[in-house]
């Protein structure tokens, strides 16, 4: 693209009135914002400033807060502890229970458990370790 | 010639340099030293370059309370030198979101068919006609001269807009107009460079 020494000279010319008359019109228009405009934007800024602020604040009331729950938290797991958990008395009776129990099955005796109704008969046997009578010696 | 878009071109040849360096350089301005006093001297040019680019009065006040809340928030304890583009490229994020949240509404408009359209069958802004408040009669000419700017910087593309304001407008130079921007120094020479290209033939109507 080839451009004539006269036209770039004119863009020249052109483009520096053009940035001229921008910038005058751009100056005049913020020094004329109207009041309430204005005041808006000091309510902005304002805003702006005080947001910074408030974090600090924050800051401040975070470990009374956390002061606050803690005691709180510890005031409730007191309160609620002697009726969830149990006494010694309760320890106690769930000792007895568990001494009630029968004892676990020698694996040798599960023949007697599982056959317990045979050995039962045999056992209302009359004689049934006896030799019957006639019988040899 | 302008054989790269987006961030990484760098095709134009003629990126208004000379013109820039001999246009009057914007009024220097003293550095603010308190964040306060630093939003203060800048909030009403953040307001213009936002209303500019939003065309709603409302909205440019939100697009820079937001920034200020943003950059006290976070940057308050740079350097103050570091304020103004920290600000800038802010503010420049926050109006290309709400921009980009206005097409989104605006499309959603169109399919529910709830748009609205001017006389020449163009959709109408979803925003009430910013309100011109009780300036002064001797400022009419200013603001109608500003609106027809405004009107024409908005029809350039989003990155062309950023440069002009920030480069020619705000007066930032090279290097930190593409540092608020996100982009290389040359991206911006090419954006400016084609912005003055479509701004050109306007002139006269901000007379």
């Amino acid at each position: 693209m080839n451009t004539s020494p006269d036209k770039s000279d004119r863009n020249l010319a052109a483009d520096h009135e053009l940035i001229s008359r921008a910038r005058d019109i751009y100056a005049q228009a913020c020094a004329n914002v109207d009041s309430r405009t204005h005041a808006r934007l000091g309510a902005a800024r304002r805003n702006a400033l005080d947001a910074v602020h408030a974090p600090s604040r924050q800051r401040l009331w975070l470990p009374a807060a956390g002061a606050v729950a803690a005691c709180a938290l510890a005031l409730g797991v007191v309160w609620l502890r002697p009726a969830s958990a149990p006494s010694s008395a309760q320890n106690q009776r769930a000792a007895l229970a568990d001494a009630e129990l029968p004892p676990d099955a020698d694996p040798r005796q599960l023949d007697l458990y599982q056959n317990l109704d045979f050995y039962q008969w045999l056992a209302q046997q009359p004689n049934a370790h006896a030799p019957e009578n006639g019988a040899p010696q | 010639m302008d054989a790269l878009d987006g961030d990484g071109g760098f095709g134009s040849m003629s990126w208004a340099g000379p013109a820039l360096a001999e246009a009057p350089v914007p009024m220097a301005r003293p550095v603010a030293r308190t964040i306060e006093a630093f939003l203060a001297s800048i909030e009403r040019r953040a307001w213009r370059v936002a209303e500019m680019a939003l065309n709603d009065a409302d909205e440019a006040l939100d697009a820079v309370q937001d920034t200020m809340l943003r950059l006290v928030r976070h940057y308050s304890d740079k350097p103050a030198e570091e304020w103004p583009l920290l600000f800038w490229g802010i503010l420049r994020r926050r109006i290309t979101d709400l921009q980009r949240r206005r097409t989104v509404r605006n499309r959603i408009m169109v399919w529910t068919g709830r748009a609205q359209h001017d006389e020449d069958g163009g959709e109408l802004p979803m925003w009430d006609a910013p309100d011109p408040g009780p300036d002064p009669a001797r400022a009419l000419a200013s603001r109608q001269s500003f609106a027809a700017m405004s009107a024409a910087i908005r029809q350039l593309p989003r990155r062309q807009q950023q440069a002009f304001m920030l480069r020619v407008l705000e007066g930032l130079d090279v290097a930190e107009t593409a540092r608020a921007m996100g982009c290389s120094e040359g991206s911006v020479k090419t954006h400016l460079s084609r912005a003055l290209d479509a701004l050109r033939g306007k002139l006269e109507a901000w007379r």
